[in-house]
Parts: structure tokens; C-alpha cells; sequence
């Protein structure tokens, strides 16, 4: 057996060395990303505080249990310790963790009800319908009638535009299977449920960029954001929906890319600053789009799913808004599916 | 489960019994769940619309199917009040009795069934008549377990399986029985309960517009 | 001389090969059934998950050896990669096998066949029969559900959560045939387990030895009692949402289908007018409490394990059961958590997340025990208590992972990504499993009459726990990252580009996990035919099974035995100065009293 023994380790060595090499560094994009509305801040402030008391929980039993392990093993004369119990401990352990739980249940109750029981009823609140469908997004704003299911209304297909500081509140279902409708950063998501209306909101309050020079993303207040270098794109906010064919192709391993090519490399749009005029050298910021991502299997192409979500300022908001073009194919959607047979859903709050 | 009935002494089988009927009630327990997934989806779905239903059900029948099946649960508990008595020839006609009249429960429910048909309202025509299948349809089988169990218990008789210490099977299927026939009453008030009347032939079906409940009625 | 006890009744043994090892009612026969059964499901299950792990880690690239061999069939698309249907099949299968034919046959099926009677002082169960029934539900249930990979168009591809309407519409690509093979092969392996916990019911209930009280019962035999009850009152519920599914598919009815609905571009052509989230009220209604299914009995193995080589009695017994009493009670007002997102009334979300955050309480409480059962022990660190350990340790990071989803607002993000796919994995497999293993090794000499070998057991155990955690741990971190389950390749989303070394990384530390099963596989099937004859206590355990010869009688006992002290009395003063050991039916000595408070 010793040799069958040491042949073992040896192969158990062989199998883990490949692992020890493919571990992976911390680099960004781990972890959750930055996030953009102080729902979502707050969200990431409860994740945290769990897993602050969860540690604390993790350290302490499990130093406990491999120093027992360590303690009282087995020695040659050694007895242990004939006893049932203690009543007092157990109540002791039952008390304790009774009051963390009692006081993560509150938290989060407050926040629970913060985030879906009221929406928010300020007036400039943008609302928008949206209906999943195997396998995209569609999207209908209300436009400035501010009513649902009139000529005005400005249809998009897998791109969601979003104005910083004003609540967009989403009035959810699908045209065929569950979706489920996704926005990382905005830490929200909530099934699209055909026959169902669901209603969640989410504000963003700063514009996402990337920084070019430190390869991380950045948040900027509005007002920041009008003064800076900015690249966007021109006018031209067609949307880049991934299709199928993203899955045949290998990822490069290594986390750091490099953001201007890439984004060069999806817009073939001359890149003019957010200030006007053509960009001369290679700016510092470059906007960052968000992605929406569906979060309930919904079929063969779950996994392209994919829409896009621009964050604007609301004076290029407006603009987005009125450049949309009338796509007479989406309106008969709209028209044939969520009108003809859901018209109760266009109600406004 | 060899039965070697002269080894076994009379508080074996007592507590045989007991472990037995510990059993079926447990059992029991597991059906009433069974149909309270059904029932609750069946709450759930006529919450939703309920000014919207109406009920072309007859109404004679389904009292007719209830007096039926409550008249088998005493036949039924007269045969274990037999077979406990020992009464070999009083116990099968009694189990006889409780076979046939689920055969009578049967045919009227196929005569419903048949009617339905024949309106072609299919359990895909609307999503009340879809409920009203599944239940019945599941309470059918049931009814049919339990005449295929008493089928066997008569034979058994017939042979002389049973005397007074040596009963229950009979037992434990009369609990079974009494489950059904209270699951049917269930069923009864559950689908007879309706503000409109209706009649089949009248039955409109909606495809795939709101209010999906409905049901045209043109009697008042 | 006439029978007055059912406790007294000794079936005639059979002697015939089909009467012993094919239609047995022996507990033991059916339990060793139950074990090769689902050990072999295991090896499928955890294949499956293989390839899963191949395409996660290498979208789009031919899976080596087989990938050829089988293109364009099964789930392999045109140069042998995984498609993306085959992706969703492999997900759905991997999880219907191992929740219903690998964990509930193997903790349930097989060790509480086995153990129950033994433990209780039992010949054998309430109704042999339908015990031997039982399993003979089970096996073509498996083989249905095996025979779904051979038909046209494959097995489900909904998830093993089948939400309709996905699951409900042949034409939505979850599969024709095969989905309803496998709504067929659950409600068959479900009426399996009701008949089967109502079994072990009314033999807990009603078949213990005398002296053997309910404060005497060991946790073994507690655990499965709490089981059986949400065997024989949930799975029933599990009947209910599928024969609604199953008669959506065939009959096209409309139970989850609500008006207006679409296929593709069409409309569904169902009249309409059902609820798709009633589905999953009444699904989850069944499959929370499965979850306590797949936990509970392990616990009563670890707490036997544990208190066996700590030699001390387990800490806090009626605290034990007064546990495992409240799972069983909040087991069954919890299910909405699965659902914090489904769109069901916010309200709703409210009263689940009180009652989620509370039912971690009992499981902290036993937690707690272990670790109290450890200390002031004379620990002997064999193979089965390293796994009963690493029960322990890897229960503790599965629940406390759990209270980051029993935060309503914290489970918006988590729900639906890798996050979920950690936490319940570190529980299923790191808990559950890996006590298996332990409680395999443990009455190994019990079921078969030989030992394992503790070398290669101490080995599989430490392979299997360092490539276990390698490949789960980083789960928590795409989770935490945003990412998506039940994606046939992550490539298509930027923010996900960041995680594919971590998607690496776990595919290679699960290939090596896999691996490592061939150690466990080789010691256990060589060990059955070439292992050492076993005595019969080699651990010194005092529970009723030790007491009895090896091989064990297929009447079990040849006197029901009166017990007379509790499960787990070690290092008692009772036991003497030479051991610290006494077994529960030896007589006490005359004029013993026991210490004050004992």
C-alpha cells in the first residue's frame, strides 16, 4: 500500500499543478461592477454588511472546528468529556445569531419596501413598456403625451436609453416565456412574465465612463461629465445586439483589453467629443454603455439575449428620443401583441 | 405477505391492523394534498374571473353522481361492519353492491363526458373546462383504483380470506372509499357553484382574447 | 405457539436467487438496490456536468474524444461541440438526475432501507411490499428518464425547474416526447417516495423496540422521520404541478398559459387564461421542502459520525430534534424565496423573506452542536469523520451563503446566477455527498461485511474536498459578478469577459474532481468483493446495528432487543474503566444509577 500510496500523491500532484498555473489574478471586472443608482448603493451596502457578519460567523466556527479537530484528538489514555450539553450555551447560541438575523430582517424589509412597493411619483419620470421575447428586447417609451399606445410613442429594439437623474420606471411582461430583465449595474432585475405586469424602476444618477489610462470604469456627476473629454460615438446609436455567432469564437484568457481599440472596433462612426467638434487626439474617457441581460433561461438563444442600455444626459436624451425612427415592423408588433391583447397594461400608474 | 392465519394470534393481527390503517390515513394525507394543488390552482384561476364563468354543468347528474357515491360509502362501511362480524356471504354482497354503484358513478360520468364531446368542448376549449377535466378526470381514476381494489377483496371473500381478526384490507379500502366519495362532494360544489347557468350548445370558446373565463349564456 | 407481536413475526427467508436479490422485501436487499441504482445515476449526473463544464470553459470547441464520434447527435452540434440546445439539455438533465435519482434514492432509498430498522430494533419495515414496490417504481422511472436522451429532438431543456411557458409548448424548444418522458419518469419516482415515506413513518412510529423512546431514537433515525413527513405530505404537490404541465403538453389545456400568448412569431393556439407563476407556487411548494429532503438525512448521519468518533454524546440532543422539528414546520412557509423576482406581489416577497431568515436558525443551532460534539471529545480522525467533518465545514459556508439570498433586496441581483449555483452546491454536494461518502464508509462493514480500505478513503476524501472547493468557491464570485446562469457560452456580454479565466479555472478544478471519483470508485467496488472481513463493531459504536453479527441475518435480530439507555452514551461512567463504549440494549449492571441530570 505505501507505494500505492505515493503513487497517488504523485498523481494527485500531477492534477493540481495545471490548476495552480490557470488561477487567476484579481483584475477588474471582478466582482460586481460599479454601480449607478443609490437603490443599487444601497443593495451593495446590505451585500456588504452580510458578508462582514458572515466572515465573522465563518471565521469563528470554522477556526473553532479545526482547533477542536487539533485539541482533542485521540491520545493513548485520553477520555473525553461525558456530557449532554448545555442549556445555557444552546440558548446563548440561539439568542445571538436570533438578533443579527432579526436585524438583517429589518433592513432589508425597509429596503424591500423602498425599492418595490412605491414608485417613485415624481412627474418627469420617464416610463417605458417593456417586452421580452425569444430572443430580444423591445422597448416603448410613452413619449410626451405621456400616455401609452398613441402615435407619439418612440418604439426602440434592444436599446434602452436611459436620462441621468430622473427615475425610469419599467412596466414589464413578455410577448411569449418567462425573461427576465436584467440591468447589472443598476443591481434591478424582475421576470418578464407574459400576462403579467410587472413595474420596477431605476434611477441612474451618474454617467458611466471608462477611464482609458487606468483601464478601470468610472462614475462622474452630470455637470463633471459636460466638462470632460468624452468619446462618444456621432448621433448614430444603432444598436449592436450580439447575435448567435459571439459564441464560436475564443476569448482571449487575459483580463485587460484595450478599450479604445474596442471601441473603435464597434463603431464606425467618426468620434467626436461630447463637446462638439472632432476629437484630435485620443481622449481620455470613453462613454460605457451598460448591458441588460436576461436572467431567466428562456430558450435555445437564452444566452444572446443581450440589450444595450445608454445612459444619457437628459438634453441628449431628448434628442435620442426625437431621432428615433418610426420602424412600422415594431409598431405592428406592439400593436398585434401587447395593445390587441393587454390594453389594461398601458395605464400609467 | 404469507398469511399462515391459524399462527397468528388474534393481537397480531389487531396490531396489524392498526400499523395498516396508520398507513392509509397517512397516505390519505398525501392525496388530500395531491388535490389541494388542484384546488388551490382552481381558486387562483376563478379569483381572477369570476364574474366571467358560468356553468353549463348539469346539474341533475352531478346530484344524481353524489347520491351515488355517498350511497357506496354506507354500502361500503356495512361490508367492514360484516367482515368484522365474520359474515362471509353478508360482506361479499355488500363490497358487490359498492362495485356496482361506482360502475352506475362511472356511466353518468362518461354520459357527461360524452355530451361535452359531442358540444366538442375539450379540455383545451377553455381554461374551466380544462380544471373540470383534470379534477374529474383524476377523481375518475381514483374511483377506479378503489373498484379495481374492491374488485380483489371480493374474490378474497369469495375464498375465504377474511374472518372476524383478519379484516383489514377490507378496512383500510372502506377509509379510501369514504376519501373519494368526500373529494367528489368537493368537486361537486366546487364546479355546481355558479351565479350564471349555461347550457353546451351555447358555449362560446374564446381563443386568445382577454377574459379567457367565459362563456356565452343565453338562458336566464 | 400462536404470534402476538408484529415485532415477533420472522418472514420465511427465500432461497431462491430471484427471491433474495431481485423481488426481496428484505430492507436490506431493497437498500442495497437502491444504493447501486443510484450510484450509477451518480456517474451519469456527474458526466453531464462534464461536458457542461467543457462548453463554459471552451465555447464553441469540439469536446475531445467524444465530441467526433457523436456530432450532430445527442448534444454535440456539427463539429462535435456542445450546441445550444444540447447546453440546455445537459443542465436539466444533470439536475433532474442528481436531485431524483442520485440524492433522494441514495439518502433516502438506500440509507434509510437500510438503517431505519436496524437503528429502531426492527425486523424490518411496516410493509415489506410495498417497500419492495418502492423501488420497483423507482428503477423504470430512471429508465424513462434515461430513454428521454434517445428520442427525437432529446431529454427536457427547460431547467429542472420546467417554468412554463417554456416548458409547457413543444414548439418553444424544450424538447416533445422527451420532456414528457421526463414528467412521466417524476410522477412515478414521486409516488415511489410517498409510498416510501409513509413506510418509514408508520415504522418509526409504530415498530420501535421496547425501551427504544422517542429521547432515545438516534438522529438518524429522527432525521429520516422528519423527512419521511415531507416525503409523503410535499412530493404529492410535485404530482399536482406536473400532471398540470403534463396535461398542458398533451391535452392543451391552459393552466399556465395567459391569453395572448406567442410561439415564436404565432400565437400559442391555446384558449388561455392561466397563470405561468402559479406553476412555481405550486412547484416550489414541493421543492423547498425537497431541498430539506436532500439535507436532512445527512445530518442524522453526520451526528451519528460525529458523536461515534468524538466518543462523546452528541451535544445538545433535544436541541437536535427540536431543530430539525422546526425545518419541518418552516419548511413548508419558505418557497417564495425561489421567487423574490418572479413578479408575484411584493407583499408576498415580504412574509417569505421573515420566515427565510428564520428557518436559518435551526440549521445554526445544529451547526453549533456539531461543533459542541468536537470539543472535549477524544477525537478519531478515520476516514468517515473527515467527510462527517467536512460536513460540517462545508454546510456552514452553503448556509451562510443562504442568507445573502434570504435578503429580498440582496437576491434581486444574486437570484439567477452563479451565486445560487455556490450556495447550492456547497450544501448538496459538499454537505450532502460528501456525508455519503462518509456514511458509506461508515456501515460499509454493516451492508456488506468487509471494511474499506482507510488509506484511499483518507485520499479521495482530501482530492475530492481541495478540487470540490477549487471549483465552487469562485462561484461566489461570478455570482457576486452578475453572472447568469444557464448560459451556453458568456461571451457574448462585455461585462462577463472579465470572469472567463475563473470559467477556466473551475472546469479544470472540476475535471480533477471528477477524476478523483475513480479513487472512491475503485476502493468501494474492490472493498465489496476483496475487502477484509469486517468484525462486527469495528468503531465501537453503541447504536443497535453494531450488535448484531456480520453478515447481518436476514431476520436482522435473533431477539428484539430492549434498549435501555440513549444513542450516543460514550465515555458514560457506565461503560468502565477499560472502554468508553456501551452498547444502548446492554442490560445495566445491578444497582446502577446514572449522574445526576443524565
Amino acid at each position: 500500500m505505501k507505494t500505492m500510496t505515493k503513487f497517488l500523491w504523485l498523481a494527485a500532484l500531477l492534477l493540481a499543478a495545471p490548476l495552480a498555473a490557470k488561477m487567476p489574478t484579481a483584475g477588474p471586472g471582478w466582482f460586481s461592477s460599479e454601480v449607478v443608482s443609490s437603490m443599487g448603493r444601497d443593495t451593495d451596502s446590505m451585500y456588504y454588511v452580510i458578508l462582514v457578519i458572515v466572515t465573522v460567523i465563518f471565521v469563528l466556527s470554522e477556526g473553532f472546528l479545526l482547533w477542536c479537530l487539533i485539541a482533542y484528538r485521540a491520545r493513548p489514555g485520553r477520555k473525553a468529556k461525558f456530557t449532554h450539553g448545555s442549556t445555557g450555551v444552546e440558548i446563548a447560541l440561539a439568542i445571538i445569531p436570533s438578533l443579527i438575523l432579526l436585524y438583517l430582517t429589518v433592513a432589508s424589509a425597509k429596503m424591500w419596501s423602498d425599492i418595490r412597493f412605491k414608485p417613485p411619483k415624481d412627474k418627469d419620470a420617464v416610463h417605458v413598456q417593456v417586452m421580452g421575447e425569444q430572443f430580444a428586447w423591445n422597448f416603448r417609451y410613452a413619449g410626451p403625451d405621456g400616455a401609452f399606445g398613441t402615435a407619439d410613442d418612440v418604439l426602440s429594439f434592444n436599446t434602452l436609453a436611459m436620462p441621468v437623474g430622473k427615475p425610469v420606471i419599467f412596466h414589464l411582461s413578455s410577448k411569449d416565456v418567462i425573461h427576465s430583465f436584467f440591468i447589472p449595474e443598476a443591481r434591478q432585475k424582475q421576470d418578464a412574465v407574459p400576462g403579467l405586469l410587472g413595474k420596477v424602476w431605476v434611477t441612474v444618477d451618474h454617467m458611466p465612463v471608462w477611464n482609458r489610462e487606468t483601464q478601470k470604469r468610472e462614475l462622474m456627476e452630470a455637470a463633471e461629465y459636460e466638462a470632460a473629454d468624452v468619446a462618444v460615438s456621432g448621433y448614430d446609436f444603432k444598436n449592436k445586439v450580439h447575435e448567435g455567432k459571439g459564441m464560436f469564437f475564443q476569448q482571449a484568457s487575459s483580463a485587460k483589453i484595450n478599450l479604445l481599440d474596442y471601441f473603435y472596433a464597434r463603431n464606425a462612426d467618426p468620434i467626436t467629443s461630447a463637446k462638439g467638434g472632432r476629437l484630435a487626439a485620443e481622449p481620455k474617457y470613453i462613454r460605457h454603455h451598460f448591458e441588460i441581460a436576461c436572467a431567466q433561461l428562456c430558450g435555445t438563444s437564452h444566452y444572446a439575449m443581450r440589450g444595450e442600455v445608454l445612459v444619457l444626459t437628459p438634453a441628449e436624451f431628448e434628442g435620442w428620443m426625437k431621432s428615433q425612427p418610426a420602424d412600422s415592423e415594431l409598431k405592428s408588433k406592439w400593436d398585434s401583441v401587447w395593445d390587441k391583447f393587454h390594453p389594461e397594461y398601458n395605464k400609467i400608474l | 405477505m404469507e398469511n399462515h392465519a391459524h399462527e397468528l394470534a388474534p393481537e397480531f393481527h389487531a396490531e396489524r391492523r392498526n400499523l395498516r390503517a396508520f398507513g392509509m390515513w397517512l397516505f390519505l394525507g398525501s392525496e388530500v394534498m395531491f388535490f389541494t394543488g388542484f384546488f388551490g390552482a382552481y381558486i387562483v384561476a376563478r379569483s381572477a374571473a369570476y364574474d366571467a364563468v358560468a356553468m353549463p354543468l348539469d346539474k341533475a347528474l352531478g346530484a344524481l353522481n353524489t347520491l351515488v357515491l355517498i350511497t357506496s360509502s354506507l354500502t361500503m362501511a356495512l361490508a367492514v361492519v360484516f367482515s368484522k362480524r365474520g359474515d362471509r356471504k353478508n360482506t361479499g354482497t355488500w363490497l358487490a353492491l359498492t362495485f356496482l354503484l361506482a360502475c352506475v358513478f362511472l356511466v353518468v360520468k362518461s354520459i357527461e363526458y360524452g355530451s361535452h364531446f359531442a358540444h366538442h368542448v375539450y379540455p383545451s376549449s377553455d381554461i374551466f373546462h380544462g380544471f373540470y377535466y383534470l379534477l374529474t378526470g383524476f377523481h375518475g381514476l381514483h374511483v377506479i383504483g378503489g373498484m379495481i381494489a374492491l374488485a380483489i377483496l371480493w374474490k378474497r371473500n369469495r375464498r375465504g380470506d377474511f374472518d372476524e381478526h383478519y379484516n383489514d384490507p377490507i378496512e383500510i379500502t372502506g377509509l379510501y372509499w369514504h376519501f373519494v366519495d368526500l373529494v367528489w362532494i368537493f368537486l361537486f360544489r366546487l364546479f355546481t357553484c355558479f351565479k350564471h347557468q349555461g347550457d353546451l350548445c351555447h358555449l362560446k370558446r374564446n381563443t386568445n382574447t382577454a377574459g379567457a373565463l367565459t362563456s356565452s349564456s343565453s338562458t336566464p | 405457539m400462536a404470534i402476538t407481536r408484529v415485532a415477533d413475526y420472522i418472514h420465511p427467508e427465500p432461497q431462491d436467487f430471484f427471491h433474495k436479490n431481485v423481488w426481496s422485501y428484505d430492507h436490506k436487499v431493497i437498500g442495497k438496490q437502491y444504493l447501486w441504482t443510484s450510484l450509477l445515476f451518480l456517474i451519469l449526473g456527474g458526466s453531464l456536468a462534464m461536458l457542461l463544464r467543457w462548453q463554459i470553459a471552451y465555447p464553441g470547441s469540439t469536446v475531445p474524444l467524444i465530441g467526433n464520434l457523436l456530432k450532430n447527435s445527442f448534444f454535440f452540434g456539427p463539429n462535435g461541440e456542445v450546441s445550444p440546445t444540447g447546453y440546455l439539455q445537459l443542465g436539466t438533465m444533470h439536475g433532474l438526475i442528481m436531485v431524483f435519482f442520485v440524492i433522494i434514492p441514495l439518502i433516502v432509498g438506500a440509507f434509510g432501507n437500510f438503517l431505519i430498522p436496524l437503528h429502531i430494533g426492527a425486523r424490518d419495515v411496516a410493509f415489506p411490499l410495498l417497500n419492495a414496490l418502492s423501488y420497483w417504481l423507482y428503477l423504470p422511472s430512471g429508465l424513462m428518464m434515461f430513454a428521454a436522451f434517445f428520442v427525437n429532438k432529446g431529454p427536457a431543456a427547460a431547467g429542472w425547474t420546467s417554468y412554463p411557458p417554456l416548458s409547457d409548448m413543444a414548439g418553444a424548444s424544450s424538447g416533445g416526447l422527451g420532456m414528457n418522458l421526463v414528467l412521466g419518469a417524476l410522477f412515478l419516482s414521486g409516488f415511489s417516495s410517498i409510498v416510501g415515506g409513509m413506510n418509514f413513518l408508520v415504522t418509526i412510529v409504530k415498530l420501535r423496540a421496547p425501551g427504544l423512546y422517542w429521547s432515545r431514537l438516534p438522529l438518524v433515525t429522527w432525521a429520516q422521520f422528519i423527512t419521511a413527513v415531507f416525503q409523503t405530505l410535499a412530493t404529492p404537490m410535485l404530482a399536482a404541478a406536473g400532471s398540470m404541465l403534463l396535461f398542458d403538453r398533451v391535452f392543451h389545456t391552459s393552466f399556465f398559459i395567459p391569453v395572448g400568448a406567442f410561439v415564436g412569431s404565432e400565437l400559442s393556439g391555446r384558449a388561455g387564461g392561466g397563470f405561468p407563476v402559479l406553476f412555481q407556487h405550486i412547484f416550489w411548494f414541493y421543492a423547498h421542502p425537497a431541498v430539506y429532503i436532500l439535507i436532512l438525512p445527512t445530518m442524522g448521519l453526520a451526528s451519528d459520525i460525529i458523536a461515534t468518533f468524538s466518543r462523546k454524546p452528541i451535544f445538545g440532543y433535544k436541541a437536535m430534534v427540536i431543530s430539525m422539528a422546526s425545518i419541518m414546520v418552516l419548511g413548508f412557509i419558505v418557497w417564495g424565496h425561489h421567487m423574490f423576482v418572479s413578479g408575484m406581489n411584493p407583499r408576498m416577497g415580504m412574509a417569505f423573506m421573515i420566515s427565510t431568515v428564520f428557518i436559518a436558525l435551526p440549521s445554526g443551532v445544529k451547526v453549533f452542536n456539531w461543533l459542541g460534539t468536537l470539543w472535549q471529545g477524544n477525537i478519531r480522525l478515520k476516514a468517515p469523520m473527515l467527510y462527517a467533518v467536512s460536513f460540517v465545514a462545508m454546510f456552514i459556508i452553503g448556509g451562510l451563503s443562504g442568507i445573502f439570498m434570504a435578503s429580498t433586496p440582496v437576491d434581486v441581483y444574486i437570484h439567477d446566477t452563479y451565486y445560487i449555483i455556490a450556495h447550492f452546491h456547497y450544501v448538496v454536494f459538499g454537505a450532502t455527498l460528501f456525508a455519503v461518502f462518509g456514511g458509506l464508509t461508515f456501515w460499509f462493514p454493516k451492508i456488506f461485511g468487509r471494511m474499506m480500505n482507510e488509506t484511499l478513503g483518507k485520499i479521495h476524501w482530501a482530492l475530492t474536498f481541495l478540487f470540490f472547493n477549487l471549483a465552487f468557491f469562485p462561484m461566489h464570485f461570478l455570482g457576486e459578478a452578475g453572472h447568469m446562469r444557464r448560459l451556453a457560452t458568456s461571451t457574448g456580454y462585455e461585462f462577463l469577459n472579465a470572469m472567463s479565466p475563473w470559467n477556466e479555472f473551475i472546469t479544470l478544478s472540476a475535471f480533477a474532481l471528477g477524476v478523483s471519483q475513480v479513487i472512491f470508485m475503485y476502493n468501494f467496488i474492490y472493498s465489496v468483493f476483496f475487502g477484509p472481513k469486517a468484525p462486527a463493531n469495528p468503531w465501537d459504536g453503541s447504536t443497535l446495528e453494531w450488535t448484531i453479527p456480520n453478515p447481518v441475518p436476514a431476520h436482522n435480530f435473533d431477539e428484539i432487543p430492549t434498549v435501555y439507555r440513549g444513542p450516543y452514551e460514550y465515555s458514560s461512567p457506565e461503560c468502565g474503566p477499560d472502554t468508553d463504549f456501551i452498547p444502548m440494549s446492554q442490560k445495566p449492571a445491578e444497582g446502577y444509577v446514572p449522574p445526576a441530570g443524565h
